[in-house]
């Protein structure tokens, strides 16, 4: 087994899904989210002694932002989205059908996300996906509660233009 | 979307836009975060993740061993400096204690910085950011070829005080590995029509591949066009990309800090027979809503992009130029 600090591999198994999804609907493709996940748990990992066990998953969340921003600045094109492939993607506890049917939701919620600003984008995935509570995203982003709302509220709304938008471009939404 | 400190909520946003949707589409958005939420990572990344903090910290290990054990302070003026340090610290933290009560707030910490090479979009805020565009040349509408590629060469026409080398880059090219792109002679060839430029390869997974070219100097203004026009054929679709200098990071010469490489594209469906296309500036669009208009008057590159979902490709372009209006 690896041998790392106990705290570590605790924070790793319990946060690495959320970490790994907060990357992915920050616009990350798997491959990045993955690196990125390590990034984000190796700053932990310097950080330790400095971050009390309470506040854990807020640094996590905070940093996985920061993190995916810069990966995101640091790709030459943004605008790419990723190839539909049931085999690369297959999961031995789903048949290909349903990987596929689960890329393919997850590819329209991420155009659908992709289309909000990132500061509105990013309290709506720890929001509506992570439902984390206000006060939790507040300490997460490093803002005030009442701008989580109005950000949220403005997230909501350019959600519903882009979910009107995709129905109206393709006919139906799923 | 369930979450208790946002239940329902009023109609409308801070700014009046309508939030509600039908029940099919609010149905749909919710199976839609549905699925998010059971999105995972692959069962070994946990592992993965440990084994990387292992051999990270190893390394880190191996580095303070390497550089031995500091030597110690001698002589007047080092011990008067630590002793200065250590009652600056004291005075600092009796001024700012750490209680119990105080509210967490933790910033991320910032990632090692890298140098400029192996990170292209490093930006230094303590260096002020010149706009190229203060040394600008300009197009007068007199002659809007970009280049017919009938020189044989892979530089642009060099009229109207334009200048320019055309690239091919694919995702996985190494940094300077790029394929030298020169014109071959075209499918249905003609007099005086006789080359055009050809790029065609397999399945990309990345960004995909781009045919570009920048202007040389890194700003041009070409506002006394409309637009541009080409001549290209081949399956799938392209996107055509004039890159203004703000989406071109301030390390790559260009002014942008923030969103960058968001380009003004516009798609292109292509044909299996030449076809001359159009793309007006005012037709380009960035992603996102809310985004500026394409200002041609601060073009750096002009670039055909091609995306994964569009590899495998084979693309060929002839005949590019400036629209008149």
């Amino acid at each position: 087994m690896v041998n790392t600090n106990t705290r570590v591999e605790s924070a790793v198994h319990r946060h690495l899904p959320l970490v790994w999804r907060v990357l992915r609907r920050a616009g990350l493709r798997p491959v990045d989210a993955d690196d990125a996940a390590q990034d984000v748990f190796w700053v932990f990992a310097r950080r330790i002694n400095d971050v009390p066990v309470a506040a854990e998953k807020s640094f996590l969340v905070a940093t996985a932002m920061r993190v995916a921003s810069e990966r995101r600045r640091s790709k030459w094109y943004r605008n790419v989205t990723e190839p539909l492939d049931a085999e690369q993607l297959a999961l031995p506890d789903r048949s290909p059908e349903k990987t596929l049917e689960t890329q393919r939701r997850l590819a329209v919620l991420d155009e659908i996300l992709g289309k909000i600003d990132t500061k509105e984008r990013d309290v709506f995935i720890l929001a509506a996906i992570e439902e984390m509570t206000k006060s939790e995203i507040a300490i997460a982003l490093n803002i005030p509660e009442g701008t989580v709302a109005s950000r949220l509220q403005r997230a909501k709304a350019a959600v519903a233009t882009a979910v009107r938008y995709q129905q109206n471009l393709k006919g139906r939404l799923l | 979307m369930k979450n208790r400190d946002f239940p329902g909520g009023p109609e409308v946003d801070v700014d009046g836009r309508d939030i509600a949707l039908d029940p099919g589409q609010q149905t749909a958005l919710e199976q839609l975060i549905e699925t998010a939420r059971t999105d995972k990572p692959d069962e070994n990344l946990t592992d993965r993740v440990l084994e990387g903090i292992v051999y990270r910290q190893s390394l880190t290990r191996n580095l303070s061993a390497s550089t031995g054990p500091s030597r110690p302070l001698h002589g007047s003026f080092a011990t008067a400096g630590v002793i200065l340090l250590a009652a600056a610290a004291g005075i600092f933290l009796w001024l700012h204690p750490w209680g119990s009560t105080s509210t967490i707030k933790i910033s991320p910490e910032q990632l090692p910085a890298k140098s400029p090479a192996s990170n292209p979009t490093a930006t230094s805020s303590a260096r002020p950011v010149a706009d190229p565009c203060n040394e600008r040349r300009a197009a007068d509408g007199r002659q809007p070829l970009i280049d017919d590629f009938e020189d044989g060469d892979d530089e642009v026409a060099l009229v109207e005080g334009r200048s320019g080398l055309w690239r091919w880059v694919r995702d996985t090219d190494l940094p300077g590995s790029s394929p030298a792109l020169l014109p071959i002679p075209r499918p249905n060839a003609r007099p005086g029509n006789q080359l055009a430029l050809h790029v065609k390869g397999g399945r990309l997974l990345d960004w995909g591949a781009v045919v570009e070219f920048n202007f040389v100097p890194a700003c041009y203004d070409a506002s006394v066009y409309q637009g541009l026009s080409f001549q290209a054929k081949g399956p799938g679709r392209i996107f055509v990309a004039p890159r203004e200098v703000g989406i071109i990071p301030v390390a790559n010469g260009g002014t942008c800090t923030d969103d960058c490489h968001n380009a003004h594209v516009q798609k292109i469906e292509l044909s299996a027979q030449w076809k001359t296309y159009e793309v007006r500036f005012s037709e380009v669009a960035q992603r996102g809503y809310s985004k500026p208009a394409f200002n041609p008057s601060r073009l750096n590159s002009l670039a055909f992009q091609i995306h994964p979902e569009d590899t495998p490709y084979d693309l060929w372009l002839d005949d590019i130029r400036f629209l008149r209006r």
